[in-house]
């Protein structure tokens, strides 16, 4: 397996769609004859946002867990996309909620919700040892809406969150096809997330919501990854990315199988 | 190159990439400062430490408040006022109630009755007598239990130790907020010594003196000056005693005179002209025992205007000469104040505390110390400061707290800050009455609940 099958964002895609057509067509040969191919793919990412609280910064530790359904099309030679629609869990350290009445901080385990997400994948070298392709991809975790319990007042009262969140990014890829069955490749990436919490209280008649505007803290990635050719009709891809951040590092793994028919 | 070699080498390199992030990694923590102000002289305790209660008439003979209809103009009043043969005394006009001298020979009863059957008017009643919930007893920061206890001698002579965190938890409330410099809390009550080493600097200024009809709210008791230092003495400041409302400021406003008696009158002009006058807060350390719609009002008057009222629940409870318990006037006024009973250093609710419906929290009373006038005590021997018990003490713990809400969220409508403060409440007595009761209503305050983002774990 030749080819690094990636995906894209609506947004990146609609921008390939406009700008770059000429190109198309003349990218890398195509690694394999299926136009159409099914996988599934497994991320786990943990990455720190912020908000700006009272003209302060703040941040929070938010991991996700990501599992969907993907299914990739070849559109035409070195020109793939893809969609993913699958379920995604995110959970957030230390995450504030001044505004509320009674002022609460979320540290309460995976949130579930819908996973949506679309890639693009086009080649811009191809035929050597060393291929390179240009890849956008756009997330969408729209939360489901989690009930908790605040601990230790006098009377009984509640808070329901609800995340949801998008992550946009878009880089070059560059892979060595020197060996046969491995492909080890290397990118750089902007890397985006960005999104909301809304939190609402209430406990009797003292209500009271407030939104969280995240941001990531972190915009640009370095990943390395390998595809596996486990067989001429399953593919697997390990990744691990590096976000630098002030202050820190955050990361992400994926792992990927993909099925041709 | 094997594959199995190439997997490997995969597998080596994500291990360095995960192994990058572990080093990176950065580890916040977080130091507390606390910092106890040290006791200077020797504290001694004064009334045996008994609640003081004022014995007396229940209202101001020869006196009645009337509230007129509001489409009666000035004139119609006043002829009206002139039928009955009363003179004019005060008008609170915000409230349209006038104070008036009724003539000899009427009782105050015949005159009420009389007047009620008039219908321009609205209401008419006695004007009713408050007192001091409480009075200070002996005269700093590891002495003052009620904000942190650690078990410690709590330093009233023949008081035992304390119950570790039989406290409001002030200490952990302060690591989220000290107050703010623009939030003013009315201490409607005696006065307050000017002068004093731990207010001088948190006065806002002269306040007002109902009692004599002037500006200047000197302290000729020394009730206003102790609850005012429990509320909001200056703190962190290597001198006596801390407030709750470390950053807060006071507004004195007199209403008791020197022997602790306040007219209802005068409560309820010294309200409006607080809420008028910049308070957020009003502590009400005094109570009486009859309804009056005339106080009723001003405090409704405050809550429309924003204002937080706190109140004393009273101390007439059982092993009390009068056996009165139900909760006084004004916290007995539910929708419009915070009704705050007094609990001890063990976190138990003390037999003398007014009980019933009224009741909204509790807060330490007993052995609480506090700031006592400096012109009142011997310098050479004591230091401004006393032990006092009563409601009169609980009330300014609670009145601190709703400064500290005040200035941490302004968007708070009064509603929401009297609800945090209730809800947030430790159930102190939960093994005996579960849930809110009449005796601490739902608990003992507490700040860090109230003011420190609660944790919500899976």
């Amino acid at each position: 397996m030749k080819s690094r099958p990636m995906c894209c964002g609506t947004l990146v895609f609609v921008l390939f769609l406009g700008f770059t057509p000429a190109a198309f067509g003349q990218a890398r040969p195509p690694s394999d004859t299926s136009s159409f191919r099914p996988g599934l793919e497994l991320e786990y990412g943990s990455r720190t946002v912020g908000w700006t609280e009272d003209g302060q910064e703040a941040t929070s530790k938010m991991t996700s867990f990501l599992a969907s359904l993907v299914l990739e099309f070849k559109i035409q030679p070195g020109f793939l996309l893809a969609a993913r629609v699958g379920y995604s869990s995110t959970s957030f350290e230390n995450l504030v909620f001044r505004s509320l009445p009674l002022s609460i901080e979320l540290e309460a385990g995976g949130i579930g919700g819908l996973l949506l997400g679309a890639e693009v994948e086009k080649a811009l070298v191809a035929g050597g040892t060393f291929s390179l392709d240009v890849v956008g991809q756009f997330l969408a975790s729209l939360g489901l809406a989690k009930k908790w319990d605040i601990p230790g007042l006098a009377v009984e009262g509640s808070v329901q969150g609800k995340p949801t969140w998008m992550k946009a990014s878009l880089g070059p890829v560059l892979a060595y096809r020197g060996w046969e069955g491995v492909t080890p490749f290397l990118y750089p990436r902007l890397d985006y997330i960005w999104g909301k919490f809304k939190l609402e209280e209430t406990i009797q008649e003292l209500k009271g919501s407030e939104e969280r505007d995240i941001k990531a803290k972190a915009i640009f990635g370095l990943g390395l990854g390998a595809d596996l050719e486990l067989s001429t009709r399953l593919l697997l891809r390990g990744e691990a990315a590096l976000y630098p951040r002030e202050g820190g590092t955050d990361y992400s793994f994926t792992v990927r199988t993909l099925f041709a028919f | 190159m094997g594959i199995l070699k190439r997997i490997a080498a995969m597998f080596l390199i994500l291990g360095v990439f995960a192994s990058a992030y572990g080093l990176q990694r950065v580890h916040e923590e977080r130091t507390r400062k606390r910092e106890t102000p040290r006791v200077r002289q020797e504290i001694r305790r004064l009334n045996g430490g008994l609640s003081l209660r004022a014995e007396g008439p229940r209202f101001v003979p020869g006196q009645v408040l009337i509230r007129f209809k509001p489409s009666l103009g000035t004139q119609l009043i006043e002829g009206t006022l002139a039928l009955y043969g009363t003179e004019t005394i005060k008008r609170i006009p915000q409230l349209n109630v006038y104070q008036v001298k009724i003539p000899a020979g009427i009782s105050v009863e015949e005159m009420t009755y009389a007047l009620s059957q008039n219908p321009d008017v609205d209401y008419a009643g006695p004007n009713y007598i408050a007192r001091i919930a409480a009075t200070p007893n002996d005269r700093l920061f590891r002495y003052q239990y009620a904000l942190h206890n650690t078990g410690q001698d709590i330093g009233a002579p023949g008081s035992p130790n304390g119950k570790d965190r039989a406290d409001i938890r002030a200490t952990a409330g302060w690591e989220e907020t000290k107050g703010e410099a623009t939030t003013i809390i009315a201490i409607v009550d005696s006065g307050i010594d000017f002068g004093h080493p731990d207010l001088k600097n948190k006065i806002v200024s002269g306040g007002r003196d109902f009692v004599n009809d002037d500006w200047d709210a000197t302290d000729d008791l020394d009730h206003g000056t102790f609850v005012a230092g429990i509320a909001a003495a200056e703190t962190n400041n290597n001198e006596g005693m801390a407030g709750v409302a470390w950053n807060c400021k006071i507004l004195p406003v007199k209403v008791l005179d020197a022997y602790g008696i306040a007219e209802y009158i005068n409560i309820a002009a010294a309200i409006i002209w607080a809420a008028d006058n910049g308070a957020q807060v009003i502590n009400l350390s005094l109570g009486g025992d009859a309804a009056a719609d005339a106080l009723r009002d001003a405090l409704r008057y405050a809550y429309e205007k924003g204002v937080v009222v706190v109140a004393a629940a009273g101390n007439y409870g059982a092993g009390t000469g009068t056996y009165n318990p139900a909760v006084q006037y004004p916290a007995a006024y539910d929708a419009y104040c915070l009704a705050v009973a007094a609990t001890d250093y063990n976190d138990t609710q003390t037999t003398w505390s007014c009980f019933g419906p009224e009741v909204d929290v509790a807060a330490p009373g007993d052995s609480v110390l506090g700031t006592y006038p400096t012109y009142m005590t011997d310098l050479t021997k004591y230091l401004p400061y006393a032990f006092g018990d009563g409601t009169s003490a609980s009330a300014p713990h609670v009145a601190g707290l709703a400064a500290l809400l005040k200035g941490l969220k302004p968007w708070l409508s009064v509603d929401d800050i009297m609800n945090i403060i209730r809800f947030s409440a430790d159930d102190v007595n939960s093994g005996e009455y579960p849930g809110r009761d009449n005796y601490i209503g739902y608990g003992r305050i507490n700040m860090e609940k109230a003011l420190v983002p609660i944790k919500i774990t899976r």
